[in-house]
């Protein structure tokens, strides 16, 4: 028996950009973080509903569920609008900037629409300190919000970075990563926070 | 494997004393859905990361594993396909061929 060699070379794997691995694994550090957030505040609410039998508790205001699911489908617009540039980037430039400034200005009506709601919560008497309800409702928003805040700054350079034509396309792919994680994790917080 | 037997042994011990002791307050104290709550959202966290990691690494794996060579290339043939890539070469063991 004998074994046949071949004289290649292991170029042709493609690699994994260390940044998009990174972002991976950040991401995946954030997921976990907002797992155990989630997590505590169904273990509260269910608590809270055998002593009580109900939640919210009573005495605090109820939360904007219809205006949220507006917001809820902003968030949703500016994924699909990411995902399209990120298809159009290559073939069309000009139709990916067109997506990618959509993308940016669907993330900021929804950060600004969701500070918006939470003034007017506040002022309804709903603080971090008025209940549980409130301190696990702005602990978690209030996390994917400064996330959401992040996200926004850095699609805004990305966005710069495109315009001037020095944009890396793994760094455009390691933005995407982190612009779906937040995307995505909104509707999880909604289903279990919001309804 | 005594050293294994030994830790079971351990694991078993504590989880009867932390009956006993009412160590919990959550297993012992709360009402049976909040105690049913816990005990889901306990077994999620657990096996969520064991997902992610498990799907990242199905991900990389299947994305991004070289292209598997045909069986059985003879050497002349390997030279033949290999058209000047310009990275180093590196040495990959193909399999085992019978001399005719």
């Amino acid at each position: 028996m004998e074994f046949a060699l071949r004289l290649g070379s292991y170029s042709d794997a493609r690699r994994v950009p260390n940044v998009v691995l990174g972002m991976v694994i950040f991401v995946a550090c954030e997921v976990m973080f907002f797992g155990g957030l989630i997590s505590a505040h169904t273990i509260a609410r269910a608590s809270t509903l055998g002593s009580m039998g109900v939640w919210p508790p009573p005495g605090q205001p109820r939360l904007p569920v219809g205006r949220t699911a507006i917001n809820t489908a902003a968030l949703l617009a500016s994924g699909v609008c990411m995902w399209l540039a990120s298809r159009a980037l290559a073939k069309a430039p000009k139709k990916a900037q067109h997506y990618l400034e959509a993308a940016l200005a669907l993330g900021v009506a929804f950060v600004a629409l969701q500070g918006v709601e939470w003034v007017r919560l506040i002022r309804q008497g709903l603080t971090l300190t008025s209940s549980t309800h409130g301190s696990f409702f702005y602990l978690i928003v209030g996390t994917h919000a400064l996330h959401a805040v992040v996200a926004l700054i850095a699609l805004g350079w990305v966005y710069f970075r495109f315009r001037a034509g020095t944009l890396r396309t793994d760094v455009f792919n390691a933005m995407q990563v982190f612009w779906y994680f937040v995307v995505l994790l909104w509707p999880v917080i909604y289903l279990r926070v919001y309804l | 494997m005594k050293n294994l037997g030994r830790c079971f042994a351990g694991l078993a011990a504590s989880g009867v004393a932390a009956s006993v002791a009412e160590a919990c307050p959550v297993c012992i104290l709360a009402d049976p859905k909040t105690a049913g709550t816990y005990l889901s959202t306990t077994l999620f966290m657990s096996v969520l990361p064991l997902a992610m990691i498990g799907g990242l690494i199905y991900w990389l794996k299947r994305r991004y594993s070289p292209p598997r060579p045909a069986a059985f290339l003879g050497a002349a043939e390997a030279f033949a396909r290999d058209d000047g890539a310009k990275r180093a070469p590196s040495l990959v063991m193909l399999g085992s061929a019978r001399r005719p």
